[in-house]
């Protein structure tokens, strides 16, 4: 078997390379020509050079490649233009479906659960992977998920034309070593410790869901037979606000103390309740590995942050 | 190593069989009910004659007893309990755990004690149920003799959403405020955790010879769980109110049961909140309420043009939707929609090419229906006659009609028949065709017109004495005087349709990513002037504007939402703010200016 990756250096794509070296896949990526440098097992794999508008790159890349993993799609930082991800998100899907059409077994879609309709209120919970989908939230967050959506829609479309079979994920808001959105929570947190109420109406509730268990989704849908032309909530395990992120936080930059200061309102604003069921994984199997406190701990051994902000000196050397 | 569990298909029995299965344990499970056994175990039912298990019990390294701690029917099972503790003793098994109950102590000392697991306990013959049995099955523990090793874990209520019991207390209490009786405080212990730690009981080698209190580490006043679970049944029922939900602050009460042993021998204390137990039981009731019909099932709130979009449906197929400027923006995007729902679409706008493509598109793609062009300038009137002459000519019926076209121009220019061209085109327009196409519209019996306002009309009210903006132009200001004429024009309409099952509405799609304020010469030229890095932050500013602007796509599902949502039917005149009904300037609301409007448009056009 011969898959296909793109977007190999992305928060997802890069664990599903990882994944894939566990396996006895040939694997193949498709990657942006600046960002070579960054791709990683650059010795155990082909790459080819290009980017998704260009169609002889495509078709170098898909040639005898039975699995697509396509998680070269974008989620914008705050500065990108919604044309630019349009291009990449829909016109790039586009393209590389018109390129897989009637060539690969299967076509695993990297997407987001942004896609879905807003479910903020605890009465819709749990979310389910074939709730309806709208396009929500501020501008930047409507135009991602427009985009998504379009993709997606195209993705649909292609199977109803019998072009391809597909199985599509979409991951909740992403941990592991690429993860800006978390990376923004932890350095706000550890800014302005004790003003987080903005923050926690902006994030509500949330299950992180980490790169190694969103490839491992990937990789277990990719041929699984009951995974064909089906969608796929994944989510992690725990239900977390961004109070819940500040005690364990406190946990683990204090290892061996009890009393966290955060531990009562982080409690008191979480009733613990998943507002995602990624149901159709679990009955495929498929368990997340990594837990919140995880993700944290990587994300501040990534920040190089020393946890004691207060020096206790021995005493002789006080004396002085 | 091989375990025995009673009450295997129970609450805490099914738990401890798949703890045990997934560390490799041979597990055989007593129950009457009919399940199946989970993979890798084997279930018994309990023998007709109390205690005579035969070769069940041959080399059982640890018995589970577990229906004190669950659901199960105790009077009928209290034979069977006592039968297997004592065949168990005699069959050599290595070690029984025995689940047993807090309601063992002394009932005083329930409501107002801490108390350690040497009592003072229940007199003998006194309590409920639950309290003689355990008190009975303790003793059979204790008496029966051989070197059995036994451990009896006394436990408070267990919470888990699939336990009946829980089920039926929170039920109880939001149905009939019924407040459980003589507990002034409330301590529990999650199914789960309760699981593990018997699982712990069943092998720790200290644990043998004692009885330990297991409980969770908090306990509440009563009242305050009553008033966490109305709280949280209407956090579960409130659909639309996704906002504060905060747990307000409770006392503490001093705990029920004293857990330092089960800390000191098992290693155990447990995690999981209380109140996360309770939520969980909330939710589960009103799950089931929604399945019984006692609560409204949850309606998704979603626009019906988008909700059609996501199942798929062709609501409008069959019918003819006129759109103006079809070909950019918000036009384009309206007409991509109404083609999506199924309606014929018939494009209206100044280009050739681009209208060849919106065509094609239409063709190509299966998701939508074809459709048909016409290029026309609506911006001059003899146009606006001929358009609605063919349109009349070939389509009998006409379903939606979006006067969408609009524009805003950087100078004061006057169209072919002498009017100011904002208010041509937005205005007179919309004015003029849509009563050239009255015949087809009224044919069609529930049809729809809708207007494409903007809120720029909010702060530029029409000026009758200056249609035209002869005495001053500012380009923004004419194009709102137009957009606050084209609303007055939608309301005027309205109250003459009444009756006639015709509508027309107005919407405010809000700021849309278009080229609405770069055309006609209003292009943001950056200056020369400015050095590149200069350049490039303006460009930046630019652009983060944009940012903040919603897509075409969404204004056009507004504007499409409109033209087709059934909530709207009966209504006239309406004007939305995107989604919402909203109140438009008050200006527009004057009727006295309006119809002086409409006369003028009516002398300017030769329509009325």
């Amino acid at each position: 078997m011969k898959v296909l990756v793109t977007g190999p250096t992305g928060a997802v794509g890069q664990y599903i390379l990882e994944m894939l070296m566990t396996t006895g896949y040939d694997v193949r990526v498709l990657a942006l020509p600046d960002s070579m440098h960054r791709i990683n097992f650059r010795d155990r794999i082909e790459m080819v050079p290009g980017e998704l508008s260009d169609d002889i790159a495509l078709e170098e890349a898909l040639k005898d490649i039975d699995i697509v993993f396509h998680a070269a799609l974008v989620s914008p930082p705050p500065a990108m233009k919604p044309e630019t991800m349009n291009a990449v998100n829909i016109e790039g899907t586009r393209n590389l479906l018109k390129a897989c059409a009637g060539k690969i077994k299967r076509f695993v879609l990297v997407s987001s659960n942004n896609v879905y309709a807003p479910h903020r209120s605890p009465a819709m919970w749990p979310l389910l992977d074939d709730a309806l989908r709208q396009a929500h939230g501020n501008p930047q967050q409507a135009a991602l998920g427009e985009s998504l959506i379009a993709a997606e829609d195209l993705v649909f479309e292609a199977a109803e034309r019998g072009e391809i079979e597909y199985s599509i994920l979409r991951p909740t808001v992403t941990a592991g070593r690429k993860c800006p959105f978390i990376e923004s929570m932890v350095t706000t947190i550890l800014r302005n410790p004790d003003n987080l109420e903005m923050q926690r109406r902006m994030w509500d509730m949330m299950q992180w869901s980490h790169g190694t268990d969103i490839a491992s989704a990937a990789l277990l849908v990719a041929e699984h037979e009951k995974a064909v032309n089906q969608c796929f909530l994944v989510a992690g395990a725990e239900p977390v606000t961004i109070y819940d992120v500040q005690a364990l936080m406190w946990e683990v930059m204090n290892v061996g103390k009890s009393d966290n200061p955060y531990a009562e309102i982080a409690s008191r604003n979480n009733m613990g309740i998943p507002k995602f069921e990624p149901r159709k994984l679990h009955a495929l199997g498929w368990r997340p590995q990594v837990g919140v406190k995880q993700c944290i701990a990587e994300v501040l051994g990534r920040l190089e942050f020393y946890s004691s902000a207060a020096i206790k000196m021995p005493a002789h050397l006080l004396d002085e | 190593m091989r375990a025995l569990v009673s009450d295997a298909d129970g609450l805490i029995g099914k738990r401890i069989i798949s703890r045990l299965l997934a560390a490799k344990w041979e597990v055989t499970g007593v129950t009457d009910a009919q399940t199946e056994a989970p993979e890798g175990a084997k279930f018994r039912a309990w023998p007709k004659k109390p205690g005579s298990f035969g070769a069940s019990l041959k080399d059982v390294d640890v018995v589970y007893v577990t229906e004190l701690a669950g659901d199960a029917d105790l009077e009928e099972k209290q034979e069977h309990l006592s039968g297997l503790i004592r065949a168990s003793a005699k069959a050599g098994v290595g070690r029984l755990v025995l689940l047993s109950s807090a309601e063992i102590y002394d009932p005083t000392a329930l409501r107002n004690l801490t108390l350690y697991e040497t009592g003072p306990f229940a007199a003998e013959g006194t309590g409920g149920l639950r309290c003689r049995v355990a008190a009975a099955l303790e003793g059979d523990l204790r008496e029966i003799p051989g070197d059995m090793e036994r451990v009896a874990l006394r436990v408070p209520m267990v919470l888990a959403p699939d336990s009946s019991g829980a089920i039926t207390l929170v039920r109880g209490i939001l149905d009939d405020g019924a407040v459980p009786a003589d507990t002034p405080r409330f301590q529990t212990i999650d199914a789960d955790e309760l699981a593990d730690a018997c699982v712990i009981a069943g092998t720790s080698d200290q644990a043998s010879g004692h009885a330990i209190n297991l409980a969770g580490a908090v306990s509440v006043p009563t009242y305050c769980i009553v008033e966490e679970i109305h709280r949280l049944a209407e956090v579960f029922t409130d659909q639309h109110n996704g906002e504060v939900r905060i747990r307000p602050e409770h006392p503490i009460s001093s705990p029920i049961l004293a857990a330092g042993k089960a800390a000191q021998i098992l290693g155990f204390t447990p995690k999981k909140s209380q109140w996360v137990n309770i939520a969980e039981l909330v939710q589960a009731v009103v799950h089931q309420k929604r399945a019984d019909g006692a609560l409204p099932a949850i309606v998704p709130i979603m626009p019906a043009a988008l909700m059609a979009v996501e199942k798929r449906e062709k609501p409008l197929a069959g019918k003819v939707a006129v759109v103006t400027g079809a070909t950019f923006g918000i036009g384009r995007a309206s007409a991509l929609l109404l083609s999506r729902l199924g309606a014929k679409v018939v494009g209206i706008a100044r280009t050739e090419d681009a209208g060849a493509a919106l065509v094609d598109e239409l063709k190509r793609e299966a998701k939508f229906t074809e459709g048909e062009f016409i290029a026309a300038d609506l911006s001059s009137q003899k146009t606006i006659r001929d358009l609605a002459e063919a349109l009349c000519a070939d389509y009998p019926k006409i379903d939606i009609l979006v006067n969408n076209a609009g524009a805003a121009y950087a100078a004061h220019e006057l169209t072919e028949d002498g009017v100011e061209k904002s208010f041509a085109l937005n205005t007179l327009a919309p004015f003029m065709l849509t009563q050239l196409l009255a015949e087809p519209l009224k044919s069609a019996g529930a049809s729809r017109i809708v207007s494409v306002s903007s809120g720029a009309h909010e702060n530029a009210p029409i000026d009758l004495s200056d249609l035209h903006s002869a005495k001053s132009y500012m380009p923004f200001d004419a194009y709102g005087k137009s957009k606050s004429g084209l609303v007055m024009f939608t309301y005027c309409l309205a109250s003459q349709l009444n009756g006639t099952g015709v509508s027309i509405h107005a919407v405010d799609p809000s700021t849309v990513r278009t080229e609405i304020a770069a055309r006609n010469g209003l292009e943001e030229k950056l200056s020369k002037d400015l050095g590149p890095q200069e350049q490039q932050r303006e460009q930046t500013r630019i652009d983060r504007e944009r940012m903040q602007m919603i897509s075409p796509e969404e204004a056009a599902s507004y504007v499409v939402n409109l033209a087709m949502a059934p909530d709207y039917e009966g209504e006239n005149g309406l004007y939305l703010s995107k989604g919402e009904i909203a109140r438009s300037a008050d200006a527009t609301y004057d009727e006295a200016t309006a119809w002086k409007l409409w006369d003028e448009c009516a002398k300017l056009t030769g329509v009325s």
